[in-house]
């Protein structure tokens, strides 16, 4: 019962406390840049919880089995990003021979993952912060879950202000910077939640 | 260092051949039709069909029987070999040229009273409803020039719209931009358009404009294929392309000269030795303008024929071809 407190309290952590887009500042990209309709949104960030999981899972592997034991871990961010891009093909084949209706559901975002630098820094964090390999994949789950929530809410938000009167000087990217600025205030209330 | 060098290496030696394994394992063989489909299109992805690219218009093909050939780039002999590989026919959205139903140039149609504000139909239009006399016709300020983004159309010394036919992608930006509904599209092998759409009665026209349709009905009445359909609302009958066979009866009836002439209606002529006299030509042609005697090579009397083809379509032996053709 407490390990499972403690990995509900690492989801929590990740995902609102320490939000990936909103606090660490990482995937801010996809952030700007699938954040125009909340249909792609919500495809993006399936992806990118599908794949940061299952990065994370691998990278814990060959960081504890492969870098480790012969002393490269300062190779660790080259390997990593061999790693997860190759590991992003091999799903994308797979999906689309087992699942084409997934497959078709996550489209282009798929391969788009693969430079996403959300997913190298989850990996990273994850031997920074020392976690074991349930840990890991946890914490990976908690902070993808956090990337899709602030992704899906930004794109609504977006998509109400296509509508809105805004000033002419503020259209288009302006004032959606200024918007994800707000959003980021507001999920600072969640520090302190989780420590 | 040598570790590193056979730890990188060895890593992506690994992920090649996982790679290379699951490339051949999981390869997903697609419709090989749908393969020479995409070869066959254009290949330039730019969305005119409403499909994410060409690969998903080639599969969409391939998948749904209904799908219209909605790609706009396509030739008409890339259309024939596409549906010789689905084997049906596909349905062929041709391409569409923009028609500005108005003849009320300067000299033809007057003014109400002198209009000095903005160079733009729109804002014109906003004014006492427009400072031409016909309130159906065209304003002449060049608005469908402004918005027309492939320089297609220009408005003449007359003050009339005319479209460059060759230029025109048949986008419809001008239909969408006139603010008083002139243009709209048609067919581009359309032969004859009926250019006007004032429902005014012939007596409040006769002191708005020498050219406008008085509503007499004599086209509907003369056309043999039933292609110009007469509007409910006072509207001047409009012409369907798409039952028009443009032998121009029409333009020759008409007592405004309202009805404009596209093309040259392209009569026809019989090849001797492939016609067998079966006289369906002469039974289907409404001018009565072939003759002759059954199992003789039938005749064409070029002053009655107004080609409307009818009997390029029927004859069984291909025996009819337009003149000018081979």
């Amino acid at each position: 019962m407490h390990i499972f407190i403690h990995y509900v309290l690492l989801v929590v952590g990740s995902a609102l406390v320490n939000n990936f887009v909103l606090h660490r500042f990482l995937g801010i990209c996809p952030f700007l840049g699938v954040s125009r309709s909340t249909d792609t949104a919500i495809g993006m960030s399936m992806a990118v919880i599908f794949v940061m999981t299952l990065a994370s899972f691998v990278v814990w592997l060959i960081n504890y089995y492969l870098l480790l034991p012969y002393g490269l871990v300062y190779l660790q961010t080259i390997v990593f990003i061999l790693v997860i891009a190759a590991l992003v093909q091999l799903v994308e084949m797979i999906i689309q021979r087992v699942s084409p209706p997934l497959y078709q559901a996550l489209g282009i975002y798929l391969p788009l993952i693969t430079t996403n630098c959300a997913v190298l820094g989850v990996a990273l964090l994850n031997i920074q912060l020392r976690y074991d390999l349930m840990e890991a994949c946890v914490f990976a789950l908690g902070a993808s879950i956090g990337f899709g929530l602030a992704l899906v809410i930004f794109s609504g938000m977006r998509e109400e202000l296509d509508l809105g009167d805004v000033p002419r000087v503020f259209r288009g990217t302006p004032i959606a910077l200024i918007t994800a600025g707000i959003l980021s205030l507001a999920f600072m209330g969640f520090s302190g939640l989780v420590k | 260092m040598l570790y590193a060098v056979f730890v990188i290496g060895g890593v992506g030696f690994v992920a090649a051949l996982v790679l290379g394994v699951a490339a051949v394992t999981f390869a997903v063989r697609p419709d090989p039709r749908e393969v020479e489909i995409l070869d066959l299109l254009p290949g330039a992805n730019c969305g005119a069909c409403g499909y994410a690219g060409c690969a998903a218009f080639a599969h969409a093909l391939v998948e749904d029987p209904d799908t219209p050939m909605a790609c706009t780039a396509v030739d008409a002999d890339t259309v024939q070999r596409i549906s010789l590989l689905l084997g049906r026919e596909i349905e062929v959205a041709g391409p569409m040229v923009a028609s500005v139903r108005c003849m009320g140039s300067r000299d033809r149609a007057g003014f109400r009273f002198s209009y000095l504000g903005p160079r733009d139909c729109r804002a014109a239009q906003l004014v006492a409803g427009g400072a031409k006399a016909c309130v159906y016709g065209c304003l002449g300020l060049g608005t469908c020039e402004e918005v027309c983004p492939f320089d297609a159309i220009h408005v003449g010394v007359d003050g009339l719209p005319r479209v460059v036919v060759d230029r025109c992608t048949g986008c419809g930006t001008c239909v969408d931009a006139c603010p008083r509904g002139i243009i709209r599209l048609v067919p581009r092998d359309s032969v004859v358009e009926i250019r006007c759409v004032s429902s005014d009665s012939p007596r409040v026209m006769k002191g708005t404009c020498d050219v406008g349709c008085i509503k007499c009905m004599l086209c509907v009445g003369v056309c043999p294929f039933d292609a110009i359909d007469v509007s409910s609302d006072g509207m001047p009958p409009v012409i369907d392309q798409g039952r028009c066979h443009g032998c121009s009866l029409c333009v020759d009836v008409c007592p405004r000269g309202v009805i404009d002439l596209y093309m040259v209606p392209r009569k026809v002529s019989i090849v001797e030795d492939r016609c067998i006299g079966c006289s369906i030509c002469e039974q289907v042609c409404p001018f009565d303008a072939i003759s002759g005697e059954p199992r003789r090579p039938y005749v064409v009397d070029l002053d009655r024929c107004r080609g409307c083809g009818l009997c390029v379509e029927k004859c069984p032996k291909d025996a009819i071809v337009r003149v000018g053709d081979a």
